[in-house]
């Protein structure tokens, strides 16, 4: 049996509130699935299973609160349900399939029945089909017995929950900041859970920091030429040049790609490099792009055509916010000339970029007007010293010298 | 088209990438990703918009200029005129 856990979607994270099940006892879940909505300061987060198998039972109810490692659910792998029945394994096809009694789950080893509830044939399919608990509804046949109406009943009541989700959302955002939430203020807890992240980065990591300018006249020149031969939907922006001038140079340094976990230093084998996208409402979440150096700048462009509106919408999946190697923020074009930032822990890097702005630049004892950026890199001084970091800073630079081989 | 429906469309136009600008506010010749704190991908996302919305493609170069209703809407217009003389 494959626990399923709560999963810890950032360093600043001690509890989440299961708010929907997108599963059922007896549903086939593939890698990479959503599971359930959870709760977090970050919003409600699609979670999603690092395992493949089938639902056993959902062990915490819906709108509960756990803390980080909770097991949620329980699912049976492959090979525990082709395999004919040991004596502790789940019986291949139980009698009795596995579902829900008042939250715990049903006893199916040996597939004993399971306490009776009183229901027609009917109303116990149904339920079964759909993945209502029984146990939780009251009947309106003959002696309480419940009735195929009663389970349309709780279906129709599990569907339609949009108000009060937005209450209730309501209600998680005073609990988390302390204080009653304004309303129209839905990043009152993406607020805290910044302010949490980042007091404790500054606390704990003696940060370093570089920067170094780089020339992007080739970039901004090559940019030009591919967007004029393009429709707008098509074109890419600077940014994803960035991306992925950073994503390789970790790559190249791969100790910046890294989390300090207990004392050292713990190397990341992929990139998945956090993207900072600022809420106009105040606050930043930091989904990761995962395996940013691989994907070429048109499915850059398009993921951040996907990502960007889910973030502000605060609509991310747990793997996102768990599984950043490292941090990029830009400023964008109306931004400040340089950021000097602070890391995202566990990681050990934060990578910045200034506004792209037209600077005097001397080369071959000549200065004429460029398009220059400032990169700087805020590194985790435990983990790595200024000389790793000028390496990367100057890999990077080299690599944004060469779009086209981006 | 007029020139006062152009501009009533572009404010939905940008009202819809950036859902909480009180774009009714916008004057004619202010640039509204100062107003509304458009970034360039906001910004591209308006472009993408506009060039469906009218038929033109709004091209590369002109699009950092391309930043108030006024300029928007006299462009769509020009581009207008061009494509039926």
């Amino acid at each position: 049996m494959i626990d399923f856990r709560m999963p810890s979607l950032g360093a600043d994270m001690e509890d989440g509130t299961l708010r929907a099940w997108r599963v059922k006892p007896g549903d086939t879940v593939k890698r990479g699935a959503i599971i359930a909505d959870v709760e977090t300061q970050k919003g409600i987060i699609e979670v999603e299973c690092f395992d493949e198998g089938i639902v056993h039972a959902l062990l915490v109810k819906e709108d509960d609160k756990v803390p980080v490692g909770t097991v949620l659910a329980l699912l049976r792998g492959e090979g525990e349900e082709g395999r004919p029945a040991g004596p502790q394994a789940a019986p291949a096809r139980s009698a009795v399939p596995p579902g829900l009694v008042g939250g715990l789950p049903m006893p199916a080893a040996s597939g004993a029945a399971a306490p009776r509830v009183q229901a027609s044939p009917l109303a116990r399919r149904l339920a079964l089909e759909q993945g209502i608990d029984l146990a939780g509804l009251s009947g309106s046949g003959p002696d309480g017995v419940i009735t195929k109406k009663d389970v349309e009943r709780a279906i129709t009541a599990r569907m339609a929950p949009p108000q009060a989700a937005k209450d209730k959302r309501h209600a998680f955002v005073e609990m988390i900041s302390g204080a009653p939430a304004a309303p129209g203020d839905p990043a009152a807890g993406v607020r805290q859970a910044v302010a949490a992240a980042m007091a404790k980065s500054n606390r704990e990591i003696p940060h370093y920091r570089l920067e170094e300018r780089i020339d992007l006249r080739p970039c901004m020149g090559w940019l030009a030429e591919t967007n004029r031969a393009r429709p707008v939907k098509e074109q890419l922006l600077p940014v994803v040049l960035l991306i992925k001038a950073t994503a390789l140079a970790l790559r190249k340094v791969p100790d910046l790609n890294a989390w300090w976990v207990n004392g050292g230093l713990q190397r990341k084998p992929e990139v998945h490099l956090g993207f900072v996208i600022s809420l106009r409402t105040g606050g930043v979440m930091v989904p990761a792009i995962h395996h940013a150096d691989r994907l070429t700048l048109d499915e850059l462009m398009r993921h951040l055509g996907m990502l960007i509106p889910r973030a502000r919408a605060l609509k991310l999946r747990s793997s996102e916010l768990a599984e950043g190697t490292a941090t990029l923020t830009s400023l964008g074009d109306r931004g400040a000339s340089v950021v000097h930032g602070l890391i995202y822990p566990p990681q050990v890097a934060l990578v910045g970029f200034g506004g792209i702005t037209e600077q005097p630049w001397a080369e071959n004892g000549t200065i004429d007007a460029r398009p220059v950026v400032t990169a700087s890199l805020a590194a985790d001084h435990r983990a790595t010293d200024g000389a790793t970091g000028s390496r990367f800073l100057r890999t990077m630079a080299e690599l944004l010298q060469h779009p086209g081989e981006l | 088209m007029t020139d006062p429906q152009v501009i009533d469309a572009l404010r939905a136009i940008i009202r819809q990438v950036a859902p909480d600008a009180d774009t009714g506010t916008l004057a004619p010749d202010e640039d509204f990703r100062r107003a509304f704190d458009i970034d360039s991908f906001d910004h591209l996302r308006i472009m993408a918009a506009v060039s469906e919305r009218f038929g033109s493609d709004v091209p590369e170069e002109q699009q950092g200029r391309l930043v108030t209703l006024r300029r928007l809407a006299d462009w769509i217009i020009a581009a207008e005129r061009e494509r039926s003389p």
